[in-house]
């Protein structure tokens, strides 16, 4: 079929379902959109992680009558740990000093603690952060030892919220792609219904297979392609609006960076077209003869 | 051009075969006709030559293919070796004249430029020449016939195949239909033209098939409708 004729058939088939290829559209932006979100929030989860996995330390806090030996002990068997990269010793005046300057701002907090209060610790950082379970369970009741702290454990509420939301992001872009490829299928078997004659001539003069089922492929190829691109400008809005606007100095962590986004707008707009023109294939294949 | 041997079709919860044991061969460059009453397989017969019915048993060839063998996009080439016209024109509303001859081209991917010289020799051929932007509405019966006419050769197939192409015409545009598909016949294109018109058959004495209840009964080289024995002699009845 030459480029021309299947344009115009394209732009025929179109006019005459414009209602629903709209509806298509709407659907699969809704659909997309939330897709894009779960996919900017898996992207968020990583990027946490990332920034975490510099900064999270297992701390073990040394009990005030911990000897030399039994604190350099605890040192070389940390050391000899595969998981650990390494492992530094704060005093208790360092570990004053630290909490003096992580609370700064909060000098209500400041005066009730006096450097004598806090004990001196072991700073443990890992390969992966992820692995600070065996370290925890392993060191803690050992000798010198008051007990054994995971700074990921603090972030584990945020981590649950995050995961929350990117799974009820899957869960309803799932459920609205089930109404999308319902929508699509039935504008195919609409638009063939409607153009039965014009096939059954191709059909007649030799036209290939291909030809016959190129128009309807494209067209809700389209309009799936329509409601990617759609849904990518709403996570653009996301990103600008929402994540570099209202959220910019909310959070101390690092949020999701444009090229997530772009990632999230590419990989919705492929999916929205893809999925389009899979579900129009597999519907001819029961409501159009060739 | 069309070789048929053992032909049988019988659809599917049908209780008699709709075709039973066709055997005829059909050269290039004839005219035939192929009568019979309603239901005596004409059409079934048609659609089998296209390959729009799978046969039960025997084997078809056209234009030296056998169209069992064929994958389904060598049918979709041998089909552009056959031109069809049918009773009710199936011609497309919303197109003219001119754009529902250039469909045929354009859905086989025919080049712009061979349309441009193709369409207008065909509408030529038809008398359509000054009629192509015309949308079918716009035209009678016998011109609509002309209009699916240009469409089924405007690609020049070598086999034209018209199912009951007269049925819904008056006689006299009838007999203008069946002269121009005389003066296709006679440029060169096999043509098999199922009528239950006795008039069209009688006039042109060219080789004749009958069908009666999907059986060839008849195979006549330059027969008339009906078998001499079954011609009602007036004579007989005013006696």
């Amino acid at each position: 079929m030459r480029p021309r004729a299947l344009l115009t058939a394209l732009m025929a088939t179109l006019r005459r379902n414009l209602v629903m290829v709209g509806a298509v559209v709407v659907t699969a932006t809704i659909c997309l959109a939330l897709l894009g979100a779960g996919l900017l929030l898996r992207a968020q989860v990583h990027t946490v992680n990332t920034f975490l996995l510099g900064q999270v330390e297992v701390v073990v806090d040394l009990t005030d009558d911990a000897t030399g030996p039994q604190v350099r002990a605890l040192e070389s068997d940390l050391r000899a740990e595969p998981v650990v990269t390494s492992v530094g010793y704060e005093s208790k005046q360092a570990t004053f000093d630290r909490f003096r300057r992580d609370f700064h701002d909060s000098p209500a907090i400041l005066s009730g603690v006096a450097p004598g209060d806090l004990p001196a610790t072991l700073r443990v950082a890992l390969t992966d952060p992820r692995r600070s379970s065996d370290i925890v369970s392993d060191y803690t009741g050992r000798a010198g030892v008051e007990s054994v702290r995971d700074d990921r454990a603090v972030l584990a509420p945020l981590y649950r919220v995050l995961r929350g939301f990117t799974i009820g992001a899957f869960t309803l872009a799932l459920l609205q792609a089930t109404a999308m490829l319902a929508l699509i299928y039935t504008l195919v078997r609409a638009s063939a219904h409607s153009r039965r004659r014009e096939t059954a001539i191709m059909r007649l003069v030799g036209a290939t297979d291909a030809a016959i089922r190129a128009p309807f492929i494209l067209e809700s190829g389209l309009a799936g392609l329509a409601g990617g691109l759609l849904a990518g400008a709403c996570l653009v809005g996301l990103k600008a609006f929402l994540v570099d606007g209202a959220l910019a100095g909310e959070t101390a962590f690092p949020l999701i960076g444009w090229d997530a986004v772009w990632r999230g707008v590419i990989t919705v707009a492929v999916a929205g077209a893809v999925a389009g023109a899979l579900t129009a294939g597999f519907a001819l294949r029961r409501h159009l003869r060739v | 051009m069309i070789r048929l041997s053992g032909v049988t079709k019988t659809y599917p919860r049908a209780k008699q075969p709709a075709l039973e044991g066709i055997t005829v061969n059909i050269p290039a460059g004839q005219f035939v006709f192929l009568v019979g009453a309603s239901g005596s397989g004409k059409t079934t017969l048609l659609r089998l030559l296209l390959r729009a019915e799978e046969p039960s048993a025997g084997r078809i060839e056209v234009a030296g293919r056998d169209l069992a063998g064929l994958s389904r996009r060598r049918l979709a080439r041998a089909r552009r070796q056959i031109g069809c016209v049918f009773q009710d024109f199936r011609l497309l509303s919303d197109r003219t004249v001119a754009q529902n001859v250039t469909f045929a081209l354009d859905v086989t991917g025919r080049s712009r430029r061979a349309a441009r010289t193709a369409v207008p020799e065909i509408l030529e051929l038809v008398g359509l020449a000054d009629k192509g932007g015309r949308y079918p509405e716009q035209l009678s019966g016998g011109e609509q016939q002309r209009a699916a006419l240009a469409r089924a050769m405007v690609a020049r197939p070598p086999l034209l195949l018209a199912d009951e192409p007269t049925g819904n015409l008056d006689p006299a545009t009838g007999a203008g239909i069946v002269h121009l598909l005389e003066r296709i016949n006679e440029a060169g294109t096999t043509v098999v033209m199922a009528t239950h018109n006795a008039a069209h058959v009688d006039a042109l004495r060219r080789r004749v098939l009958e069908l009666d209840a999907g059986v060839l009964v008849r195979d006549h080289p330059s027969g008339a409708y009906s078998p001499p024995s079954r011609v009602p002699v007036l004579g007989a009845w005013a006696s």
